[in-house]
């Protein structure tokens, strides 16, 4: 609050110029008030000095530094177009490089699983040349692998390789003398491991060599589990055949009943309907 | 603080720290000296004083070297101008103001210097100054006084 024994104060604080604007105003409308004090004010304003812009100082390179002057390599105008052509051919093959092993990635890709996975058996260390199937028979298609179980179709494996490889197939006698050696009762386990369902899948070209000997074994023959017949809902109910037979009519003549029905749905054309009754066409337009 | 910052503080505080010098020790030799021994400071310092305190950090040096010239000397000669006459018809103000300036103690000089030649307020005439806020304003507010009976007196005599 502005006062008259304060109003010096603000006068001072006005030519400093802190005075905020709320408290510029107030001095203001004090100053219309008493109006003997403007000429206070107006000395105080005079008060305020301002630079003297013809003084300067001359000697300011004195006080100036030396910067560190950049160095600016130019080339020759050929050696920047050789330049730019350089990281143009670079950022070209660069690319072709690229895109070409990106499609390859995406063959490879392809191919892999596309490809069934056929594991190799433990001892075929000799057909590694020999084709590859893509598909089994169906009859041993449907055995599935058992990882674990390798081991021992291992004596089996080697039994188709002997019918098609004469020098394998001495060793294989070799080998069969030495299990015909063996105990009975290793022979039956031996016996054991050889069931199919511990088998890896044979190659084809195995398995076309060793078909003969393959057929005399009637436990190699899968029968493929048969389709589950559909039974109707009628067919589960826990009720006489003869209430199930009445039942299968109602259930045909409502079907039949709701055919005809959307049979007439869809001969609804625009605002009419032609349906037939007894060989006599009936149209109704609405 | 670069060499290319310090080099554009020169360029331009270089005026305006010369004006206040001038005023503070009334001697252009001696603002010379104030000038270059400031800016030689900021130079050294380089590498502790921000760009954008630069500015304020020169005039604290130069108020500081212009307080110890006038403490050296016993007595001040300020070079004031002429007695002129203050009427309506030749409004000559500022040479006026300029003798009512040299009426002046060498602080209260500095702080008017400061308050009106940079626009300084009055806390951060405080810092350059190492003064309280109250005592830049009670000092300040003492010199205004003065400056207006000194102006009052010429109006009198006219």
């Amino acid at each position: 609050m502005i006062s008259w024994e304060n109003y010096e104060e603000y006068m001072m604080m006005h030519a400093d110029g802190e005075l905020k604007p709320a408290e510029a105003q107030e001095l203001m409308a004090f100053l219309d008030a008493n109006p003997t004090l403007k000429s206070e004010m107006a000395l105080y304003d005079l008060t305020r000095l301002t630079p003297d812009e013809s003084l300067t100082y001359h000697d300011k390179n004195s006080l100036l530094k030396p910067e560190p002057v950049k160095r600016v390599i130019s080339f020759p105008k050929w050696r920047k177009y050789a330049i730019a052509a350089g990281i143009a051919l670079l950022v070209f093959v660069s690319l072709f490089k690229y895109i070409d092993t990106n499609k390859n990635n995406a063959r490879i890709a392809k191919t892999d699983t596309t490809k069934p996975i056929i594991p190799e058996p433990a001892n075929n260390t000799s057909n590694k040349n020999e084709p590859q199937p893509q598909q089994e028979p169906k009859s041993i298609a449907a055995t599935t692998v058992q990882p674990a179980k390798v081991t021992h179709a291992t004596h089996h494996d080697i039994h188709p390789q002997i019918t098609h490889n004469k020098q394998l197939a001495n060793t294989k006698q070799n080998d069969n003398a030495l299990v015909n050696n063996i105990t009975p009762a290793a022979k039956a386990t031996t016996e054991i491991s050889s069931l199919p369902i511990t088998t890896t899948k044979p190659l084809p070209s195995e398995i076309a060599m060793a078909s003969p000997p393959m057929a005399t074994i009637p436990a190699y023959e899968i029968t493929p589990p048969a389709k589950p017949t559909k039974r109707s809902l009628i067919d589960r109910l826990p009720i006489d055949e003869a209430n199930k037979r009445q039942l299968k009519t109602i259930a045909h003549i409502t079907s039949g009943a709701s055919r005809s029905v959307s049979k007439v749905k869809e001969e609804i054309d625009g605002n009419a309907i032609t349906f037939n009754i007894k060989n006599n066409n009936i149209h109704i337009s609405f | 603080m670069e060499v290319n910052e310090y080099n554009a503080c020169v360029r331009e505080w270089a005026d305006a720290l010369f004006r206040f010098a001038c005023k503070c020790t009334g001697q252009a030799s001696d603002a010379h000296d104030v000038v270059q021994n400031s800016f030689e400071v900021l130079w050294q310092k380089r590498k502790e004083v921000e760009t954008g305190k630069a500015k304020a950090y020169l005039f604290q040096v130069a108020y500081r070297k212009s307080i110890d010239h006038y403490r050296k000397k016993v007595k001040i000669t300020f070079a004031a101008p002429p007695e002129e006459t203050y009427t309506p018809a030749n409004p000559d103000l500022k040479k006026i103001l300029d003798r009512a300036l040299a009426q002046l103690d060498d602080q209260a000089r500095a702080l008017v210097l400061l308050k009106d030649y940079e626009g300084y307020r009055y806390e951060e005439i405080a810092q350059i100054t190492d003064l309280t806020e109250t005592q830049v304003k009670v000092y300040l507010h003492r010199a205004r006084k003065i400056l207006k009976e000194y102006l009052v007196s010429v109006e009198n005599i006219i």
